[in-house]
């Protein structure tokens, strides 16, 4: 068979016969605009073409709501990510370098927590841990318990009449040794900024969310709750393995001093 | 300021479009098949081309061209649909070419030689049916392709190479 039979035989599988197509056609032509619309072949085209206009202006809107939320949706996570503008990166270098001393706890030992300070001329809480310039509340809100651990809201009450700068927490089980880790509670001012680099993940909220050896407190930025006056405030999110007994110690750093902080 | 009317023009009358254009209308739709491999959207292509082709008859002066002109509306909007293929995907599923019997061996063989075309570029492809399927001289070919005889020849040549390369042009032609 030449190529010429077989390009028919295989095109006019797909060919069947137009009988009418001819009267349809000159119909279809010779038909007013209006008419025009509801003679056409398929009757898809009588609902898709009266739709084409608005649905193409849809489109162009949804098409410019979507680069927008692209746009901002970056920016946003730019945002988020990008360490505090009010953090001197030097300085937060040199807190880094400094070395991480904190007692160890024995087995069974009862846990030497931080003394209570009375600061109720400087804040809603009474008495909060430790001896300045950074006091801690104690873990009584319970966040989250994962699979990897448990978590807690830090709550701390910084004295800035003495401290400046940033301040850099970071912490362990007293008893395991087992490392605190910090996670980012986005869009929460006041939060301490996760620093240092990723430990590993966990699903806080239904959301995986990557975990930090240290946090670092903006001072410029304190917790939105506090109140004109007040010490400021600053929280983070902070969580430790299910191995470790409860027992924390956090070493806080800040220009001229450390200072070490035993909450439970 | 003057309303301009959604038709502008209408130079011939029904007449001169039963006496012109309507004869070609099976042609068209042959064309139209052949490109398409779907019927019903054929069958649309068609008549928007006629439509089209009915509106510019006025522009066109020799009317010995009319066949190579028309069938260049067709092919373009043949084009046209083509680009609009995802629509006829979903709504049509699958063509009508399982309707027409023929033994296994040689509907496969021609259903392989109809993706084949498909596969060809719309030019390429639009040269083999306007020369094996409607016969037409290259150059009309070349008219309705909007090129020159030789360009359109070396087109046809290179299409029936992709499609046949093993086989020679001079039997190809035959």
């Amino acid at each position: 068979m030449s190529l010429r039979a077989e390009i028919r035989a295989a095109i006019d599988d797909v060919t069947p016969p137009a009988p009418a197509l001819q009267q349809k056609v000159v119909a279809y032509v010779m038909a007013g605009e209006r008419d025009r619309v509801v003679r056409l072949h398929r009757p898809r085209n009588r609902w898709t073409r009266s739709f084409r206009g608005p649905m193409t202006l849809v489109a162009a809107a949804l098409l410019v709501v979507l680069i927008g939320g692209l746009v901002l949706g970056g920016r946003l996570l730019r945002d988020m990510n990008a360490p505090p503008q009010g953090i001197n990166q030097a300085q937060l270098k040199s807190l880094e370098s400094r070395p991480v001393h904190l007692p160890t706890v024995q087995p069974g030992a009862e846990c030497p927590t931080s003394p209570l300070t009375d600061l109720s001329a400087h804040g809603p809480q009474a008495f909060l841990l430790g001896e300045g310039p950074v006091y801690s509340t104690r873990l009584a809100y319970r966040n989250e318990t994962t699979n990897w651990g448990t978590w807690y809201v830090l709550s701390l009450t910084v004295d800035t009449t003495t401290a400046s700068g940033p301040i850099l927490i970071r912490g362990e089980d007293l008893q395991t040794h087992a490392q605190v880790l910090f996670a980012r509670a986005p869009l929460s001012p006041g939060y301490g900024f996760p620093a240092g680099t990723v430990v590993r993940t966990d699903v806080l909220g239904g959301v995986t969310t990557q975990l930090y050896p240290e946090a670092v407190l903006d001072l410029t930025r304190p917790y939105e709750g506090t109140k004109k006056g007040d010490w400021p405030v600053y929280k983070s999110t902070m969580g430790y393995p299910k191995a470790a007994t409860g027992c924390i110690g956090l070493q806080v750093d800040g220009a001229g001093f450390t200072e070490h902080l035993v909450i439970n | 300021m003057a309303i301009r009317p959604v038709i502008a023009v209408k130079p011939v009358s029904e007449q001169s479009f039963t006496d012109l254009l309507a004869p070609l209308v099976p042609h068209a739709y042959r064309l139209a098949c052949a490109m398409l491999h779907d019927a019903p959207a054929a069958e649309d292509v068609v008549q928007e081309a006629s439509l089209i082709a009915w509106r510019k008859l006025n522009k066109l002066h020799d009317h010995s061209k009319l066949r190579a002109w028309f069938l260049g509306i067709v092919a373009n909007e043949c084009r046209n649909a083509k680009r609009r293929r995802w629509v006829s995907l979903v709504n049509l599923g699958l063509p009508s070419v399982l309707s027409v019997p023929s033994s296994e061996e040689n509907s496969v063989k021609r259903a392989d030689l109809r993706r084949a075309l498909l596969q060809l570029g719309h030019d390429d492809r639009l040269v083999v049916v306007l020369y094996f399927y409607l016969d037409m001289p290259l150059i009309d070919i070349a008219m309705v392709v909007g090129a020159s005889a030789d360009a359109a020849r070396a087109r046809l040549y290179r299409a029936i190479h992709r499609l046949r390369p093993g086989l020679a042009i001079e039997e190809a032609l035959r």
